[in-house]
């Protein structure tokens, strides 16, 4: 059980971290960004390249490439979506496939569509029955330092003020005269620079390829989803349970309750789960809502 | 009126840049290759069309098949099914190819088979292995064994090793699941107990908690197949996990070990034999100095059937009919990179000489047959 | 030269067949389905069902073309209490679960490994059936957006509330479109399906639904000829590639990366520039007493 707990932090702080930016993003400019699953494979690509043929130190590396990867997020604010402000929200869902698409095959173009490891060999590390690693341990110290500093950003700063002004009423924030402009590209770079940091551990544990965007995308977008869409720490929460839900439904050996032979959902319905709650969720959503005004 | 000029003109290039690729096949012998250049599992694709043509240099260099040089056509399947049959459909037709060599799962091959035999081509499979892959008998070879062979012998031989209780760990995809049920039924025709069966999604950052229950069940052995760097993350999965218990594998040596020390010994398996010829260390050098790593297995079924397919060529002829009839009789004799080939009367790959192998000294090392 | 031209028209017209219906549920209604894909996978997993059953290719057929409008109606179900973008996020969590689900039960059709199933052994053949269908659902979806009903539904995409009041049930009309334009879709999976010969879940990504809607905003939603003229440029560029990589000597891998890459720009530049797509709708004039 231990075991389980364990499994669902790690996963969960991967997961979370990229989560929050499409929450953030969702909450100010109201679409859903599909765009923002690939600034984690650019992230990630990028602190490849600065670890490995630049030689840069892993922590370093990591953190230039969040930062650059925000600059790349900004860039792609100022040339395609500040211009699209008229567009309905569907339509910049399309438009931010697009982007996807681009740096996605960008990517593929210039590292080819093989896949590259980091090579990294973290310690084991046990606490009772249960196994990690010094690698676990790292992403889920990041993902909690990334969520407080976050959580610091929106409520103890001036930016933070601003940001859940213009996600609250845009027009009544711009006519308090923020500046919004320079608010949504702050915003921009912080999707990116998160993205990247979620991306490159992913990478860290697993692998790096053009198209691990795919495998992010479903079990990022339901947490999301039960987080509210528009919540960034309600994301976080609900990249949480539905880790959480993962593992005990694939960890759990549900045959031994009733019988001596054991049994466990099949390991393969794990991308199942992701999508089934993101869709009940969604469907639920209207009448979750209604008792929240009720209330 | 200057767009549609342009567009005039667009139309006469290309249709000049097809007219010349119809023509530059008339003075060589084109051969199709057919392998996911995109996708998933690039890098094997990849060492299975520098096989190909690597056997395809050596035949040019030795001033080809009477005369003729061949010419290898490369063409991307994307690994999807109706990508591969339009690869295959503009082989057959544009190129004027009588045969291609095939690379990619078998949802990519079975339909470019389907599709081969009625328009009376050949087929060279270098690295799918579904059993159905047998139903093509005339159109479809292959240089590698199937699941059904290969499983079996990995269920005998793990039952051979005294090995009673088995979990198994594959890949979620027809070339895990598919010898899993093979290895199954012969392990369990030996007295052998499966406790669970585990298909893991391919990708995932993690594998804990799909290797969970191997935890909890406490098998004499694992017996698994697998390849690329999925296998990294599920080995470190079940180091983390301290499961202690065997591997047994099919073709050890596309499996990515994680931890070298943790390994020793710890995993064994039966791959296709052949690779410590001459011939096979040779070419293992050439393609590491060209290409700056040790190929893959795909890189020698690969040469395989390319030379046999020269070979076919230069007996018959260069039709696809004449390959037909020249393909057994070449395979005759022939030591190839991977041993020698004997074929069924479908075409597929029986009695394949196989090697034992245990990882120890952070290398796989031959190890007696049981 | 020829067979692979067949092929290749063969596939446009099916692609088309997909864009068309898209065009009906998007162009004219407004509805935003990045789940296109799923009624395409039900044809054709209604043939490959019957296949790997031993039932004849017609009831395979029945399955596939019945089975499609009757999950669209469940599908376009909550879009009456959903904002458009969640209920196309729905629309993407559906196409997704029938094909995680068609991939992990192999009893349905033969999970990842796929089916055979008939093959057209005539291409030309093949080719007349995907052209004489693209004319079906052409003539079909010109009948509509040129009818009372068209009009109503274009009312609709523009102004919800606007329909309701002028006494119609937007959602029986959204109800009605789906169904009709899931119909065709799973026309086109049927046909799709005998033309390769081969289903597997591979061919049904959420990526394929990407591709028909680049098809369809570039060459212009609210238009037949122009999500035609969209798919016509989309699919020969695909194919195109094949030549393109050949001809200029660069790695396939590299080419196959710019042709998605160049996707991804036309989306995004049409979007920036060409809103309307290449051929933009008409404004539609009315005379009022002839009505």
């Amino acid at each position: 059980m231990l075991q389980i707990l364990i499994n669902t932090l790690i996963y969960s702080g991967e997961i979370g971290i990229i989560a929050v930016g499409v929450a953030l993003s969702y909450s100010v400019l109201r679409f859903a960004n599909f765009a923002h699953i690939q600034f984690a494979v650019v992230g990630a690509y990028l602190a490849f390249t600065l670890n490995q043929f630049l030689h840069c130190p892993l922590v370093l590396a990591v953190i230039l490439a969040a930062v650059l990867t925000g600059g790349i997020a900004v860039t792609v604010d100022a040339l395609v979506f500040s211009r699209l402000r008229d567009v309905t929200p569907e339509g910049k869902m399309i438009v931010s496939w697009g982007v996807a698409l681009l740096l996605r095959s960008t990517m593929g173009a210039i590292f080819g569509s093989s896949s590259r490891v980091f090579g990294l060999e973290p310690a084991s590390l046990q606490i009772g029955d249960a196994f990690f690693t010094s690698l676990d341990v790292v992403v889920v110290v990041v993902a909690i330092l990334a969520m407080i500093l976050l959580h610091f950003l929106l409520y103890s700063t001036r930016l933070g003020t601003a940001l859940r002004a213009l996600a609250s009423n845009a027009d009544l924030a711009a006519t308090r005269g923020i500046p919004a402009r320079r608010m949504v590209s702050l915003m921009w770079f912080i999707c990116g620079a998160y993205a990247a940091i979620g991306g490159s551990l992913f990478a860290l544990e697993s692998q790096l390829a053009p198209n691990m965007d795919l495998i992010i995308l479903l079990p990022v977008f339901a947490s999301v989803t039960l987080g509210g869409l528009s919540n960034v720490f309600g994301a976080a929460l609900g990249a949480l349970g539905l880790s959480l839900a993962q593992n005990l439904l694939i960890g759990v050996d549900f045959g031994s309750w009733f019988s001596a032979n054991s049994w466990s959902v099949p390991t393969q319905f794990r991308d199942f789960i992701a999508v089934g709650a993101m869709v009940i969720i969604l469907l639920l959503r209207p009448y979750l809502a209604r008792r929240r005004r009720a209330v | 009126m200057r767009k549609s000029l342009l567009a005039a003109c667009a139309v006469v290039l290309l249709s000049a840049g097809w007219g010349e690729t119809g023509q530059a096949a008339e003075d060589a012998i084109p051969v199709g290759v057919i392998a996911n250049l995109t996708g998933t599992d690039v890098q094997s694709s990849l060492d299975m069309v520098h096989g190909a043509q690597a056997a395809a240099d050596k035949i040019n260099a030795s001033g080809g098949i009477k005369g003729d040089k061949i010419k290898v056509i490369v063409e991307d399947s994307e690994y999807r099914p109706a990508a591969g049959i339009e690869a295959a459909t503009k082989l057959f037709d544009v190129n004027k190819v009588s045969a291609v060599l095939v690379f990619g799962g078998s949802s990519v091959t079975l339909p470019i088979a389907e599709m081969a035999q009625p328009a009376g081509k050949i087929v060279l499979n270098t690295s799918a292995s579904s059993a159905k892959l047998g139903d093509y008998p005339g159109t479809l070879y292959s240089t590698l064994p199937l699941d059904d062979i290969v499983g079996a012998q990995l269920g005998d031989y793990v039952a051979k090793e005294g090995v009673h209780t088995a979990v198994f760990i594959v890949p979620n995809n027809t070339f895990g699941t598919g010898l899993m049920d093979k290895a199954a039924a012969a392990f369990t025709a030996h007295g052998g107990k499966v406790l669970k069966e585990i298909a893991y999604s391919e990708g995932q950052p993690d594998y804990r908690a799909d290797l969970q229950a191997v935890q909890r069940l406490k098998p004499d052995a694992i017996i698994g197949a697998g390849y690329g760097d999925d296998t990294r993350t599920v080995f470190r999965a079940a180091r983390e996990l301290g499961i202690n218990a065997p591997w047994y594998v099919a073709y050890p040596s596309i499996f990515a070990v994680e931890d070298p020390k943790w390994m020793e010994g710890r995993l064994m398996g039966l791959d296709n034999g052949g690779l410590d010829s001459p011939l096979a260390k040779t070419l293992s050098l050439q393609a590491t100095k060209q290409y700056g790593a040790a190929p893959r297995p795909n890189y020698y079924y690969a040469y395989d059937a390319m030379t046999l397919l020269g070979l076919a060529i230069e007996k018959e002829g260069t039709t696809a009919a004449d390959i037909k009839k020249g393909l057994p009789e070449a395979v005759k004799g022939y030591q190839g990179a991977t041993g020698s080939i004997d074929w069924d009367a479908r075409g597929q790959r029986i009695n394949p000489p196989m090697d034992y192998f245990v990882f120890r000294n952070g290398a796989l090392q031959p190890a007696p047959a049981p | 030269m020829i067979d692979f031209a067949v092929f290749s028209i063969t596939i446009i017209a099916v692609w088309s067949v997909l864009a068309i219906s898209l065009h009906l549920q998007f162009g004219l209604t407004g509805l935003v389905n990045f789940g296109q894909v799923l009624p395409f996978a039900v044809g054709a997993y209604g043939t490959a069902f019957a296949a790997a059953h031993g039932l004849p290719a017609w009831a395979g057929a029945g399955i596939g073309v019945t089975l499609a409008p009757l999950l669209g109606l469940l599908v376009i179900l909550p879009a009456s209490r959903l904002a458009q973008d969640y209920w196309a996020l729905v629309t993407l969590g559906a196409g997704e679960i029938f094909r995680l689900t068609m991939l992990n039960v192999p009893v349905i059709a033969g999970g990842d490994e796929g089916t055979s199933v008939y093959r057209f052994q005539n291409a030309d053949l093949a080719m007349v059936l995907a052209l004489t269908l693209l004319l079906v659902t052409l003539l079909f979806a010109r009948r509509v957006g040129a009818s009372p009903l068209g009009r109503m539904l274009r009312v609709l995409r523009e102004d919800e509330v606007l329909a309701a009041t002028l006494g119609r049930n937007p959602f029986r009309l959204q109800r009605m479109v789906t169904a009709a334009s899931w119909v065709m879709a799973a026309a086109a999976g049927v046909l799709y399906a005998h033309v390769t010969g081969y289903i597997s879940p591979s061919s049904f990504t959420v990526l394929e639904t990407f591709v028909i809607w680049t098809a369809v905003v570039l060459g212009g939603p609210s238009t037949i000829t122009g999500v035609l003229l969209g798919t016509v440029i989309v699919q020969l560029t695909s194919v195109s590639t094949r030549f393109v990589a050949q001809w200029s000597g660069l790695p396939s891998d590299l080419v196959a990366n710019l042709r998605l890459g160049a996707y991804g720009l036309v989306l995004i530049l049409v979007f920036l520039y060409r809103p309307q797509g290449l051929i933009p709708e008409r404004k539609l004039r009315y005379d009022a007493d002839r009505l």
